[in-house]
């Protein structure tokens, strides 16, 4: 296709020298830093830990705010999932990122079935909030902890470029604080798709739907969810338009000292009369922890 | 329009090479809209900061761009038709052009190609390793084995 065009040089000036001019091999580092933040800021953050691995100016680059400045200004900001785990006998959580697994092809031949690469990798998250919560939520790149009870205390802010936590005075993100909340926090553990909240009752294994009304509907998952035991924790949260669910599963081998941490990404779509059916996107194990590990919460942040 | 595209202007690259070409091509380069604004653009324009090779692909690009604009904003075909065009341009390229694309198009001005040029290397470092990173941008790799060991072990609950 590029053939029809054709360079214009005319021959104005002198004939090009017939050598080269001998150039550098250009490396992707000879580049000034805002150059090379501007490629990564068009990278999915999902490959950001793999990058990292590649050299010390990479990985400098990828942590520093720039990159965060320059995805906002380019339109790149995207959905991350962040899952919070608590390690007894620490009180605070541990947080988690899902994101693409490095060397990946070096898994490829295990599995069976095709893998997503999909793992959670941890975040140092700096500082932690100060008082307990009740609720969270995200508006944009920051996570809101809301205290317990409200009327107390600060609201503890993470911001999810930087991973730092820091306390706000709860009058001043009010109006935050304030958004439409109420019907989700009437059923904790609840996540809204869209105009949907979804909602998982461990005592029947089901997720149940409900688009504001007070009707609620079986959410249909057609195939590929194993059945939940009681015990099991379940964590939802709505990511990119989807529902994902988190579970922990005990590890038979070495006499269930560990679990594993799966995750599953499900597509909704809306079916005859008000039924929503899910269709199981990809599922994998994201994460072995110690089975003293307690899976706390899971929500999307953009960033 | 009929000024600008019968208006001629000689652009010379930093290894002697000299590309005429019409005022809107020339306009396409930010940088170059200002020189021919100030009216410093009597003789040929000198871009110390481009090779020829560059330079005439980078004509080549503000051409298309130039030739084939889309009608106006709704044109959702002439967009399509143009975003197709920049694909197959850019898969002429490795990425040590592609590399020098991304500098000179910083140089010269032009938003689109710049973003069409980090976008290819974006499209890149998607699902590789950080070997086949380093490869591929010929990148050193400048950690010890110890210091790569560390930042593997500060992920170990995700990637062991």
């Amino acid at each position: 296709m590029s053939g029809r065009i054709h360079p214009s040089a005319a021959a104005n000036g002198p004939e090009p020298p017939s050598e080269k001019p001998s150039i550098e091999p250009t490396s992707i580092l000879s580049l000034p830093d805002d150059l090379i933040v501007s490629c990564f800021a068009r990278v999915s953050r999902l490959y950001y830990p793999t990058l990292s691995l590649v050299s010390k100016r990479f990985r400098s680059l990828l942590a520093s705010p720039d990159i965060y400045h320059a995805r906002s200004l380019l339109g790149r900001t995207e959905s991350c999932l962040y899952v919070g785990l608590r390690s007894p006998p620490h009180h605070n959580l541990r947080w988690f990122t899902l994101c693409q697994k490095p060397d990946q092809s070096l898994t490829k031949k295990k599995e069976k079935v095709k893998s997503s690469g999909n793992v959670l990798a941890p975040v140092s998250v700096l500082g932690s909030p100060s008082v307990k919560w009740s609720d969270l939520f995200t508006v944009g790149p920051y996570l809101y902890a809301i205290p317990e009870p409200i009327e107390h205390g600060n609201v503890s802010v993470l911001d999810c470029r930087t991973h730092t936590w820091s306390d706000k005075p709860k009058e001043l993100i009010g109006e935050v604080v304030g958004l439409d909340t109420s019907f989700d926090l009437q059923c904790p553990g609840a996540c809204r798709v869209e105009d949907i909240i979804y909602y998982y009752n461990c005592s029947t294994d089901t997720i149940w739907t409900n688009n504001k009304t007070l009707c609620w509907r079986e959410l249909e998952v057609l195939e590929g969810l194993p059945k939940f035991a009681r015990y099991t924790s379940v964590k939802m949260a709505e990511y990119r338009g989807k529902l994902v669910i988190l579970w922990d599963k005990y590890v038979s081998k070495n006499g269930y000292k560990e679990k594993v941490i799966w995750c599953a990404q499900i597509a909704l779509k809306r079916g005859i009369g008000k039924v929503i059916r899910g269709e199981v996107e990809w599922l994998d194990a994201v994460l072995t922890v110690p089975k003293s590990c307690k899976l706390v919460c899971a929500i999307a942040a953009t960033v | 329009m009929a000024s600008s595209s019968t208006n001629k202007f000689v652009l010379k690259s930093n290894d002697d090479v000299s590309f005429e070409v019409t005022e809107a091509v020339a306009r396409e380069f930010q940088v170059i809209a200002h020189i021919i604004d100030d009216d410093c653009a009597k003789k040929a324009i000198p871009l110390s900061n481009v090779t020829g090779e560059i330079l005439s692909k980078m004509i080549e690009y503000g051409k298309k761009h130039i030739e084939e604009a889309p009608v106006d904003e709704e044109d959702e075909e002439g967009k399509k038709k143009l975003q197709i065009w920049d694909e197959e341009f850019m898969k002429q390229f490795n990425m040590e052009i592609v590399f020098q694309l991304i500098l000179a198009s910083n140089y010269l001005n032009n938003k689109g190609l710049l973003d069409l040029t980090c976008c290819t290397v974006a499209d890149h470092i998607k699902d590789m390793t950080p070997d086949e990173v380093r490869t591929l941008f010929n990148v050193k790799n400048d950690y010890t084995t110890e210091e790569e060991e560390e930042i593997r072990k500060e992920n170990s609950w995700a990637f062991e």
